[in-house]
Order: C-alpha cells, then structure tokens, then sequence
C-alpha cells in the first residue's frame, strides 16, 4: 500500500514539474488605474428636463381592451397622503405639475385598485413623478383575487433586485421616469385587485403617483 | 453699553454661531466642489506638495489652512480624512468672523457691534457656507480684517495695523483671485468718501508698507513657499479665464441679474419654504439711510459708516451685473449688508434713547426677528442642508447618493477582496465628484470617461457609471442613483459579488 501510495506521488510530482516547464511564466497583472479629471461647479439644474428616451415596449392586446381603472376606487398603506389626494391616480390626468400627484410618505408604501369584479388584465401603466430624473425603488406590481392580497396572487413586474421591501427579489430592471410613464405586459393575467408597490426614489424616501391605468376587460 | 452687558450678550451670539455650525457638520453628502477640494488637498497632505491649478481650485490657502486640522485630528493620508476634517476649517473662519467684529467697536460703537455679530450667527448663508469647505468664508473674513484692520491704521497711523491690513489683503487674493472686486469695491468706496468729504487722507508711506505685504504673502503661497515660482504669474494669467466666465462665456451659471436680490429678499421653489435675508437686507438698507443722512449714533464714525455704505452698494451692483453667478459668491456683500445693518440697529435705539418704551419694543422686535432668522437657518444647515429648493443648494449631491455608497460599502463587506475590489467609474468628469472623496479607502478605483478605453482584463467588481450605460444582466445586477437634481448614476455590481450579497439578506 505503502508503495503503490510513493508510486503515485511520484508519478504526480512528475507531471506537475512536466507541467510547469511547459506552461508560461505566471505575473501578476497590473492595471493603470487613470485617476479622476477634475471639473468646476456642474451645473445647477432646477427647471423640469423631459429629455429622456425611454424604452416602450409594443403589447398586442385584444381588440376592445380599455382602460378599467378610470374611477375606480383606490386604498393605499398611507392614510393620510402628504400631498395630494388618492383619487388622482384613477383620475385620467397624468400631467406631472403640483396639484396632479399624490405623494405618501417614506419607505415601502401601495397603492390599491379595486377593479369591482375578476377581469383578464392585458397591461398596465403607471406614471410616478416624472418632472425629473429619478428612478423609483423597489416598483412591484401584483394581481389578486381579493383585497388582503392573499389569494392567486400573481406578480406582474417586480424590480425589488435586493428584496428590500420583503415581497422577494425581483428580475426587472431599475427605469427612469418619463412623460411616457412604465408600459407593463400583464400577459392576460385574471384578477380583481391591482396593487402598485414602491419604496422611494433616487430623488427622496417619498413616494409618488401621477397615474395608473389598467387595461384589460 | 456696559462691559458686562457686551461681554455676555457676545458669549451669547458665539454660543448661537456654535449651535448653528457644529452639529451633524458630516451629515450633509460632500458638493462636486468640496470633494475636488478635500482631493487637491490630499495630495498636499500625503505629499507635502502644492502647486497652484488656475482651473477652477482658486489660490491655495485653503489647502494650507487644512494642514493643521489634518495634524490635530492624526490624518496622516487623504484615506483618514473624513467631512469634519475639511468642513472644521469654514467652521473656524465662521466664527472668527463673528469674534473679530469688535474690531470695528470704536469706528461703529457696541451696539451696531453687537447686533452684527448676531446677524452674522444667525444669517441663512453665513451659517450654511460656513459648513461649506469652500474658498467663501475664509475671502470673507479676510475681506472683513483687511477693512477693518485698515481703518484702524487710518485712524491712528500705526504701522501695525497697516502690515495686518496688508496681510489680510494679501490672503484676499490668496484665497480667490476674484478678490479683486472686493478691491476694486473698497477703491471705489474711498474715492466717493473723498468726494463726499472733499478731503483725500493718504498715508503713502502706510499704504507702501500695506501693499508690500499684500504682495508678500500672495507671492509666497502662490508659488507654494518658493518651489514653483510660475505660480504668482499664473495667478494673474488666470483672470483671461475669469474675465471670460464673468461676461457669460463658457461657464453654465449665467443667472439674472436679480438672482442675488432675490435670495435677499424673497427666495420660493418647486413649493418649498420661503427663504431670505430679509431682516439683514431691511435692517441695511435702514442703516444706509440713516448714515447718508448723517442720522447715526455718537460713537460711530461717519467716514467708516459711508465707506461701508458705499462699499457694499458697489460690491452687490458688481455682482448683479457680472453674468457669472452662483450664491455663495454674496457672502462677501453680504457681511456688508450686515455691519450696515448693525449700524441701522444703532441708530434706531440712539433715536429712541428718550423713549424707553420704545426702545425696549425696538430690541425685543430685533431680538424676535433674529431668533426668527435663526430658526430659518436652523432649517438651512439642517433637514433642507441638501434639498434643491433651498437657494444656497446649488448644484449639490442628493442624499440619494449616499446609498450609493453605502451599497459599495456593504459589498465590500461580503467580498473576499474588501476594501481591493476593482472598481470601474466610467462618466465624464461632472459626473463624477464626489465618488473619489467617498471611495478615498478603496485602492483600486480607475476613472475613465467611456467604454470604449476601458482595460478589457481584469472584471471589475463594481462599475459605477452615467446612467445611459447598460450592462449585461447575466453579468451584472444593475441599479440607480442621485447624483444630483437630474443626474443619475448606475452601479452595476458583478453577478457572483451580487449573490454573496445576496446571501446574508437571507
């Protein structure tokens, strides 16, 4: 045994020298880190900057899909919104000025559309506060039987990458806000209650809605 | 005044200016600008090194002043520096601004003194820039010693006074070349005080002495103690780019000309609170009144009353007119507004000297107003310290960009690697600032301005990036941040760092 184990070291001790003698020399690389051009005062930028290309997607839906959320009755986790009311997401304006959005207070919030009967729910597109760049935070968007959000939920669009509001991680990518607002493909799913989640904003802890629309019959 | 009433109204004034400078001094992201700054110095600090870049870092004592901070808090490299270490320096020159205003008691009397020292604690802008590691407060100060140091040597031809004046003019320049529109203000100013009084009291001698100091001092730390004698030369090169950038030439901060008075008066965004220096600007504007109709208390001097007059009125127009505007630029006539001010307050308790009720509705009106402009300032260095609706914010880091870092710092803590995680920044050079001030510990940071000259061995950990650059999703999980109002940022964090992190949420 004792043999057969000095046979095979050898044997092994062999090829690695073998090896070595035939692979290349092994250095460490380096890489010349370039180090950081310096620039005066960036500009200061206060006025609305609408410049932004976002990405629409093209969903076929059926023909007379509409949207079913126009007046329809909205609850959110905030009961008292800071500014603005909770009816202006059903509201059908989606201009992005003061007096048209509703802002809830920091952290995980949700809004809640109840659609007043099970529909097939084709798309859906929300508009957060768009006058500037921001990039909401943790946008999940769900689909549910009933009010408590217990039953056949189903999960549209969930951008939650670090789980951070709890509901599980999400694959969709981060966006910027735009004037075009969020184009989602709900695939058909069927159900009564929408419900939108976010958790702030590159911009601040607070969280906003300009509009939602749902489209489906 | 009596002494005992002077000493613990001022001890009072020193413990506002205080209150309102210190607390939470690191709270507030590091500005494009401060962070530029604290890596400028840096370099002097690991180094030993300085040379004056006539590109947008202005003269070099705010560098040098910082050495001793760094000495006494034991940073020894840019790596151990943190925001107090910088934003100390502001801190202290703020308040020497409040304590050196006794300077003047004998040309404006206690009570004007007094009362401008309360306005300098308490004003919005002096408090919030004095929180701000920029060249500003300390060309305020030195603004402040040179007039005051100056009319000491006119009133009594002391030779000492003239070399502090010198001094202090000196380091005027030495801290912002634009000084030069404080000089030009304070020449203007004498001029029509000779007019007024039709009598031109130069002390040549004095003023020799002055000038030769100024000079002194400017040469010395421009060419950086000797060692780069190109730097003075360069200093006064360096006006090309200002004279450009004053009449609107390439330079994004073109404002209106009622850009500073409305910070003065009456400032409202986006549905944010009302800011302004009202009770200062009201008060002055009184003061100005009372001086040119020769309407001011016994003890202050009519010449120095005018000269301030004049001073500011020229220093605010040369502003407003100039294209070039950002806000910090009104501190240094502001501080005039403010001994104007303390003059006005001066003059309206002389007038109700007989009157004791009156007087008495006099001081606790001001004394109303001023806890009101301080609970304006309150909210300035506090929860609107970096909120885009307050006037003195300009273009400044989001809070936002704080998770920024925090996230960097949090994968740092699962990585093998630590604090040597290779980390990509490719954004143009605005886009940039303050990323080198909070990734200061981490070695191996590159900063390219695109893709394209990107080192294709090794993979980095982590790109930070301007927000139109996309990667592969199965190689990185990407996410965004402020910058600042309208400017984003992406981090994009390599897949296997991603699921490490990923793990210890579970």
């Amino acid at each position: 045994m004792k043999a057969q184990y000095k046979i095979i070291s050898i044997t092994a001790l062999t090829v690695a020298l073998a090896g070595s003698a035939v692979a290349e020399e092994m250095v460490k690389l380096e890489v010349e880190l370039p180090k950081p051009l310096f620039a005066g005062t960036p500009k200061s930028i206060k006025t609305p900057n609408l410049e932004r290309k976002p990405e629409v997607p093209e969903i076929m839906v059926p023909a007379g899909t509409e949207n079913i959320a126009s007046g329809k009755e909205i609850t959110g986790s905030d009961d008292f919104p800071v500014i603005g009311e909770l009816e202006y997401i059903t509201d059908g304006d989606k201009d992005g000025a003061d007096g048209f959005y509703v802002e809830l207070g920091p952290g995980v919030q949700w809004v809640q559309i109840d659609l007043g009967e099970k529909k097939n729910i084709y798309a859906l597109a929300l508009w957060h506060y768009h006058a500037q760049a921001r990039a909401y935070r943790d946008v999940i968007v769900q689909v549910a039987d009933d009010a408590d959000f217990v039953e056949n939920v189903q999960t549209l669009f969930n951008n939650d990458h670090d789980n951070s509001a709890g509901l599980g991680a999400g694959k969709d990518k981060e966006y910027i806000e735009t004037n075009k607002g969020k184009l989602i493909d709900a695939k058909g799913v069927r159900g009564q209650y929408v419900r939108l989640y976010s958790n702030g904003s590159t911009g601040s802890d607070m969280n906003h809605y300009i509009e939602v629309e749902v489209f489906g019959k | 005044m009596k002494l005992w009433m002077f000493t613990a109204a001022f001890l009072m004034i020193l413990f506002a200016g205080l209150a309102l400078r210190i607390p939470q001094l690191a709270d507030r992201p590091m500005h494009h600008d401060e962070a530029n700054q604290a890596y400028r110095f840096g370099t002097l600090l690991e180094n030993g090194t300085y040379r004056y870049d006539a590109d947008d870092h202005h003269g070099p004592t705010l560098y040098y002043l910082t050495l001793p901070i760094a000495w006494v808090t034991g940073a020894q490299t840019f790596a151990e520096t943190t925001e107090t270490t910088y934003r100390m320096l502001p801190v202290l020159f703020g308040m020497l601004l409040i304590l050196c205003i006794p300077m003047l008691r004998k040309g404006i009397g206690a009570t004007a003194v007094v009362a401008a020292a309360l306005l300098t604690a308490v004003s919005p802008a002096m408090a919030y820039y004095s929180r701000f590691y920029i060249q500003e407060i300390l060309l305020t100060f030195f603004t402040f010693i040179t007039i005051a140091a100056g009319w000491r040597s006119l009133q009594t031809g002391s030779r000492t006074w003239a070399v502090v004046c010198g001094l202090s003019a000196g380091l005027m320049f030495a801290t912002k070349e634009t000084a030069v529109i404080a000089y030009a203000a304070m020449a203007g100013a004498g001029l029509l005080c000779a007019g007024w009084s039709r009598k031109l009291h130069l002390p040549l001698k004095n003023m020799l002495i002055a000038a030769a100091c100024a000079a002194g001092i400017a040469g010395v730390l421009y060419s950086s103690f000797f060692t780069n004698p190109s730097g003075p030369l360069e200093s006064i090169l360096a006006f090309k780019g200002y004279l450009a950038r004053g009449t609107g030439i390439n330079t994004d901060h073109v404002h209106p000309w009622n850009f500073y008075l409305k910070m003065l008066t009456h400032y409202r965004f986006d549905g944010g609170p009302v800011w302004g220096e009202t009770l200062i600007f009201g008060l002055g504007l009184g003061g100005c009144v009372f001086i040119l109709l020769n309407r001011i208390p016994v003890k202050c001097d009519p010449g120095l009353a005018r000269f301030l007059v004049f001073y500011t009125l020229l220093l605010t127009a040369v502003y407003s007119t100039i294209s070039y505007k950002t806000p910090w630029c009104m501190l240094s006539f502001l501080h005039g507004w403010i001994l104007l001010a303390g003059i006005g307050v001066a003059s309206m308790l002389e007038r109700c000297e007989k009157r004791r009720i009156l007087k008495g509705l006099v001081v606790v009106l001001f004394l109303a107003a001023s806890i009101r402009t301080g609970q304006l300032a309150k909210r300035t260095v506090g929860p609107y310290a970096a909120d885009y609706r307050n006037p003195y914010v300009y273009a400044h880091t989001m809070p936002d960009f704080r998770n920024l870092v925090q996230r960097i710092n949090d994968l740092e803590a699962v990585s093998a690697k630590g604090k040597n995680l290779y980390i990509q920044v490719i954004a143009d050079s605005d886009e940039i600032w303050p990323l080198p001030f909070y990734l200061r510990q981490f070695p191996n940071v590159g900063y390219w301005l695109d893709a394209d000259s990107l080192p294709t061995e090794p993979h980095p950990d982590i790109i930070v990036s301007s927000a139109d650059v996309e990667m592969d999703p199965h190689q990185y999980c990407s996410e965004f941040y402020g910058l600042r109002p309208d400017t984003l940022l992406a981090v994009h964090i390599d897949s296997e760092l991603w699921n490490a992190f990923m793990e210890t949420r579970k």
